[in-house]
């Protein structure tokens, strides 16, 4: 179906319950507006695969109830510090969290992307990733019998949600430079991306990223701000009072469900969202009303 | 300039002096300290030096996080900045939880790339914001990364250099590794950094006083540096930078 969407809710509606969906992204290129359309559409007891550094798109959504296990390798909110509702369960033990690391998790999606079952990584010797990790395995190199070596298993999502740059109309898009979308959508059977603007065919600008063939995809949606509360560079900065705002109200199981009313449950789709959300002004510098 | 300088600065300025030239330093996500010591590298007696950070959108020639993390994979970075929060008599890190690992105290951000960084980069030089006995016990509540040679798989990468704080920089001792107190800030004496210290501390045969930056290196932090932070941690640079 790969082509250029108009309409998140048709590409949410691929997600289902229970499904492992991986996203990336913290204060930028976070893929927002698609966590948000996951929220309005109640899907619940995801395997939430966060590849690199999350932040907010990994809160909302635990703190939501969307989220049953967690796998991560790092998750704040910036210089808004830690994210709060992810802290909270995890301290009440109603969370169930799979700690990973960042290099670790860009070679499970590899090894996802390469159809083999698990993959050998540097470094985790000596650590208690190995005591909480047991399907981390520590064996010995079958060629090297004396050198020990950590290998973890492939990531294979159902689901990897992102945000691009760009879109051309064969669905071929431009995706960030500071994550692993190449080996996540390798690795995943279903693949969306959000993108700020659609171009002709042979009118993508590869500077801005790296390209990420149609091949690997299943739809991208035509979404300005869809990383919006994150940036999404060259387009938009990040809106760094509405971290704040949440570090604050997510504080409080209170405080997060009104965000949630206020910043997803109140709007009926992106476009909505984008009109009270982001400045009118700075929406006329990209034509949207 | 007459300021006196914030514990934040005096780190970074230290740090900033162990990178040589030409070297290459590689800098994570959430490290305003790393960056701006790697940057102040630069503006100061490494010009020819490269830095890789994560954020920035100047310093960064890869393709992906992937091609990244095979430039220290394979062994290129000589240089890496990381902190704990518990770093123990070994320095060994802990940045996952305060108590039980499965209903925590204190949940943290979680390890991102520690357990690969520290093991694949040339040198390793831990740092802490703050000095306090519970930031350094002799336990750690969880093992993110291990700072020993028995866990290296390449004998020349990922040694620990040195742990610097705002009042001490404590060194591992060439036998069995355990840190010693090596050098002191001025102002600080070795007693008051062993009280501030959770794990027994022991004292090298020489202990240095740290000398004050240059004020030059001070000037360059305050004015360059602050000038390029404040596009990737801009709370860190105004309430930290003066």
């Amino acid at each position: 179906m790969s082509a250029i969407h108009k309409e998140l809710k048709e590409v949410t509606a691929l997600i289902r319950s229970g499904d492992k969906v991986a996203i990336s992204g913290s204060l930028e290129m976070a893929p927002m507006a698609l966590v948000r359309e996951v929220i309005r559409a109640g899907v619940k007891g995801l395997h939430l695969v966060c590849s690199g550094s999350v932040g907010l798109n990994a809160d909302l959504l635990v703190g939501s109830g969307a989220v049953e296990t967690i796998e991560l390798s790092h998750v704040m909110l910036g210089e808004s510090g830690l994210a709060p509702r992810f802290r909270r369960l995890a301290e009440q033990g109603a969370l169930r969290i799979l700690d990973h690391t960042c290099p670790g998790m860009a070679s499970a999606f590899t090894a996802g992307a390469m159809g083999i079952p698990f993959i050998p990584v540097q470094g985790m010797l000596g650590t208690d990733y190995l005591r909480v990790r047991e399907d981390f395995k520590l064996i010995a190199d079958p060629y090297e019998p004396e050198q020990q070596t950590v290998v973890v298993p492939a990531i294979t999502p159902d689901v990897t949600l992102f945000h691009a740059f760009q879109a051309d109309k064969a669905g071929n898009v431009i995706a960030s430079r500071y994550q692993n979308i190449m080996q996540m959508v390798q690795a995943s059977q279903i693949s969306i991306a959000t993108v700020e603007e659609v171009v002709e065919v042979g009118e993508l600008d590869e500077s801005k990223g790296v390209k990420i063939p149609a091949a690997f995809l299943t739809a991208a949606v035509h979404a300005p701000y869809a990383a919006h509360p994150s940036s999404s560079p060259g387009y938009y900065g990040v809106d760094r009072p509405v971290f704040k705002y949440y570090a604050t109200q997510a504080k409080t199981p209170d405080g997060f469900e009104q965000y949630v009313f206020q910043h997803v449950l109140s709007y009926e789709n992106h476009q909505e969202y984008v009109k009270h959300h982001v400045a009118e002004k700075e929406r006329a510098v990209w034509g949207i009303a | 300039m007459g300021n006196r300088l914030t514990s934040a600065e005096r780190l970074i300025c230290s740090l900033a002096q162990q990178i040589g030239n030409g070297e290459k330093v590689v800098v994570g996500n959430n490290s305003p300290i790393p960056a701006a010591a790697a940057l102040l590298a630069k503006h100061a007696h490494a010009p020819e030096a490269s830095a890789y950070i994560l954020g920035s959108a100047v310093d960064w020639p890869f393709t992906d996080m992937q091609q990244f993390f095979n430039f220290v994979q394979r062994g290129d970075a000589d240089v890496f900045f990381l902190s704990g929060a518990q770093i123990d008599a070994y320095g060994n890190i802990n940045l996952h939880v305060i108590g039980d690992y499965t209903a925590p105290k204190v949940r943290m951000p979680g390890g991102a790339g520690a357990a690969m960084f520290y093991y694949r980069c040339k040198r390793v030089y831990l740092f802490k914001a703050d000095h306090e006995p519970k930031g350094f016990p002799e336990r750690l509540d969880f093992v993110t990364s291990s700072a020993s040679s028995a866990h290296r798989t390449n004998p020349s990468l990922g040694r620990l250099e040195a742990v610097y704080t705002p009042i001490a920089v404590l060194r591992p001792d060439g036998r069995d590794g355990r840190l010693q107190l090596v050098q002191t800030a001025p102002d600080v004496t070795p007693e008051e950094v062993a009280e501030r210290t959770g794990f027994w501390l022991g004292n090298a045969s020489v202990i240095e006083t740290a000398a004050e930056p240059e004020p030059e290196l001070v000037q360059l932090l305050r004015t360059e540096v602050k000038r390029e932070l404040l596009s990737i941690y801009p709370e860190f640079a105004v309430a930290e930078l003066q």
